[in-house]
């Protein structure tokens, strides 16, 4: 048993530190969401300089251009990013293409997709969006109602996809139905369709309530080559349970943790210096209680996504492990927020973008949190679906 | 060698080796004998353990003992957890170990260390009093230095294994003398020394607890350990966290097992129970709650074996099985329904026995001032290591 980084992990940590507390300190990243009106802008001039480093591929096999670094390496990188609180449009962009799409394509593509699309993820050209949930197929993705019929050399796409984040990107991975008549789970594909082909529209009108903009895509008799098929026809919900979705989970889990971490050591540092009505705020027993509480389920959620990554990297199966990760961080990452706000106050109800930045206590970060804590509850697999899963699949109980 | 959740091979060999030797000698009915009438079962178990070496875990091995760390012992505390094996472990080997090695002299670690390892004598644990929970430095016992000893005078609360106890360790404050200044003792008292009284009290798991008398009790200068500052004394109570939450994830993880088997036999409205998701969800919970609780424990052993402050870790682990276990075993009464309130099944058990292992450091608040004193000091941070 060892709860301690290589030497050359914590080099890894301090390069990726130094690099986004240069290129992206927090005041630039405020500005570019007042200038784009949302809290998770894109920068593509980060993205591109990211991968000029190299950094998308380091844990890619080396005949794919990659270092071959172990999973630990995506972990360390999340983490910072969401530490280091980089414009999400940029994580998005990323969790997106180089993460999902690229481990997607490492694990189930074919030689050729390989060469192909990886070495354009590398270089940050490829950007790709999620093409997943629908109106009608939230939780339960088996009943998507995109088609794909086959037509010669082509799919024929139709339907809609809806909280994904197009609007950054030339190509969506959609998962499909392609045999109506199979079962739903065996009748499903995944596509990779360009954003520009002629009867596909993007509307970037979803606003949520953090602030966060994502887009709905419909597809009208779309046509797509063959050619983007990823991986085998009809195979989809296996991709989609086997490797991306857990892949998925972790990285959106380290991100977030990053991320309150950071909000974490500035609340922790804020309460120390700050004084109400009379009193440190650090000397307030019911907030020293809370403070410790969120302390705790901040460790903790680090050392249950470790685990995952831990395993992962071991190459054994880690579904319900990631699964416990998020259900687990997901909801600590409320209980945070929640905790947080209270702890502000007053203060803790102004939105973050606007004027008046002398009264907002850590860039008011922690109500644009709050507004954002109940995503990770529900994208990803929502705490219901989650519980049913690890119930079933883990514990071993009977299904429902 | 990065980050490593396993255990190595002898670690896992330790713990198949104590499961199974568990499984045979310390049955379920066995245990609420022992619970019910108060057998000496779980001494004779104990010195079992003590001939296969296990009571020496952090013991050097030029003391007779293993040599090995905080990991061994959470492994040997999740397994007692698991089998409800109440003895006395904490007070000798963990507690009365500890102790030893802190204040005691050579000759009193050649004469005590080799007989802790190898069961030979049972220590129990006395400081807590009537007005002193937690601050030490409050304790009001006194030891008043004479010609050639101590005489202690004083009265001793929520003292546990004092029916088989050979010594009890007890913290007292020295007085009169050159000893004037010298802050808290502790001493080793033989519990058959003249004026020593003690009356044992039912505590809900089962376990004894005694309220000890000494009424001007003789105790030989060498039997004073050493003399310790409150800081050191904390920090040796510190470290039984690690094994009482090890001790507490164990029994968590039997409350769940448990729970688990009963939602895979009982039918109710034609339906096996397990398959609805109100049971299925509060035992996703509960595991989840489990996983959180092990890694914290673990880690925790990790890092006190390594020497790294981990005085915020102990009790976030401390915390964290405390709601493991009593959430477990909680939820397990719930889906035995009526048989889980009765005494004849194990599952209730563990409900009484989760909130004892709460209670007996001190309460969460505790452990929660703890926690923020290392914040309010030292602040957050989020640095190239986990710690």
């Amino acid at each position: 048993m060892e709860f301690k980084f290589t030497e050359e992990q914590e080099n890894w940590r301090k390069e990726v530190r130094e690099f986004f507390t240069r290129e992206s300190p927090p005041e630039l990243v405020r500005q570019l969401m007042l200038e784009k009106k949302c809290t998770n802008p894109l920068s593509m001039d980060l993205y591109l300089k990211m991968a000029q480093k190299g950094w998308f591929k380091k844990t890619w096999p080396r005949e794919y251009g990659g270092e071959a670094k172990g999973r630990w390496y995506d972990t360390i990188l999340s983490e910072e990013m969401g530490y280091c609180l980089i414009p999400r449009g940029t994580w998005n962009l990323f969790a997106n293409t180089v993460q999902f799409l690229g481990n997607s394509l490492l694990a189930g593509g074919t030689d050729e997709q390989k060469r192909r699309w990886l070495p354009l993820i590398a270089s940050g050209q490829l950007r790709t969006s999620n093409g997943i949930t629908e109106p009608n197929a939230g939780s339960d993705v088996s009943s998507i109602e995109t088609t794909a019929r086959e037509e010669n050399d082509y799919f024929v796409v139709n339907g809609t996809k809806v909280f994904n984040h197009a609007h950054g990107a030339d190509y969506i991975t959609t998962i499909v139905r392609t045999d109506p008549s199979l079962p739903k789970r065996r009748g499903m594909s995944v596509l990779l369709i360009d954003l520009r082909s002629a009867g596909v529209s993007v509307n970037p009108t979803l606003m949520a309530l953090s602030g966060w903009v994502r887009s709905e895509v419909s597809f009208q008799d779309v046509r797509v080559p063959k050619a983007n098929l990823l991986g085998e026809k009809n195979k989809g919900w296996d991709y989609l349970m086997g490797e991306y979705l857990p892949v998925e989970r972790v990285s959106v889990a380290a991100v977030d943790l990053g991320e309150l971490f950071r909000v974490f050591e500035e609340l922790v540092d804020y309460v120390r210096r700050t004084r109400r009505d009379g009193q440190l705020l650090i000397q307030v027993p019911h907030i020293r209680s809370m403070l410790a509480d969120m302390w705790l389920e901040l460790l903790a959620a680090r050392l249950l996504i470790y685990h995952t990554i831990w395993k992962l990297q071991k190459g054994e199966s880690v579904r319900q492990d990631a699964n416990m990760a998020k259900l687990y961080f997901s909801e600590v990452n409320e209980r945070f927020c929640n905790a947080a706000m209270d702890i502000l106050g007053r203060y803790g109800e102004l939105e973050m973008l606007n004027s008046y930045a002398q009264w907002l206590p850590l860039g008011g970060r922690v109500s644009y949190l709050y507004s954002h804590s109940r995503v990770d509850q529900i994208g990803g697999g929502t705490s219901e679906v989650l519980r049913n899963q690890i119930a079933v699949l883990m514990l071993g109980l009977p299904r429902g | 060698m990065s980050l490593d959740y396993g255990l190595s091979e002898e670690q896992q060999m330790f713990r198949d080796a104590l499961r199974s030797f568990l499984a045979s000698e310390w049955s379920a009915e066995e245990m609420k004998r022992a619970w019910d009438h108060k057998t000496d079962y779980p001494l004779r178990i104990y010195r079992k353990m003590g001939e296969l070496g296990w009571l020496g875990l952090i013991i050097p091995e030029r003391y007779g003992g293993m040599g090995l760390g905080w990991i061994e012992i959470a492994i040997l505390f999740e397994e007692l957890g698991r089998a409800l094996l109440k003895g006395p472990f904490i007070g000798s080997m963990v507690l009365g170990a500890q102790a030893v090695l802190l204040s005691g002299s050579e000759a009193q670690k050649q004469e005590l260390l080799p007989r802790i390892a190898a069961g030979d004598i049972i220590l129990a644990w006395a400081d807590v009093e009537a007005g002193v929970s937690h601050d030490l430095q409050l304790v009001t016992t006194k030891a008043t230095v004479q010609d050639g000893y101590f005489s202690l005078v004083g009265q001793k609360l929520f003292v546990t294994n004092m029916r088989w106890a050979n010594y009890v360790m007890t913290v007292a404050r020295l007085e009169g003398g050159a000893q004037q200044d010298r802050g808290l003792g502790i001493f080793l008292v033989d519990t058959a020394s003249n004026g020593l009284t003690y009356r044992l009290m039912d505590g809900i798991d089962g376990e004894e607890l005694a309220e000890v008398n000494y009424d001007k009790v003789v105790v030989a200068e060498k039997y004073l350990l050493g003399t310790v500052g409150a800081d050191e004394l904390a920090n040796i109570l510190e470290n039984c966290k690690i094994a009482y939450s090890a001790e507490m994830v164990g029994g968590a993880e039997r409350a769940l097992e448990l729970s688990i088997a009963y939602g895979n036999t009982r039918y109710q409205f034609g339906r096996l129970i397990g398959s609805f998701q109100a049971i299925q969800h509060k035992l996703a919970t509960v595991a989840m709650l489990i996983e959180r609780s092990r890694w914290l424990t673990y880690y925790a052993a990790y890092l006190s074996t390594q020497g790294i402050d981990c005085r915020a870790e102990r009790n976030m682990a401390y915390l964290a099985a405390g709601e493991a276990y009593r959430l477990a075993s909680a939820e397990g009464v719930q889906i035995h329904g009526g048989s889980g309130c009765m005494r004849i099944h194990e599952v209730g058990r563990h409900f009484q026995r989760a909130k004892a292992l709460q209670l007996k450091l001190e309460p969460a608040y505790v452990s929660r001032e703890k926690i923020a004193q290392v914040l309010e000091e030292k602040g957050a941070k989020y640095g190239v290591q986990i710690y």
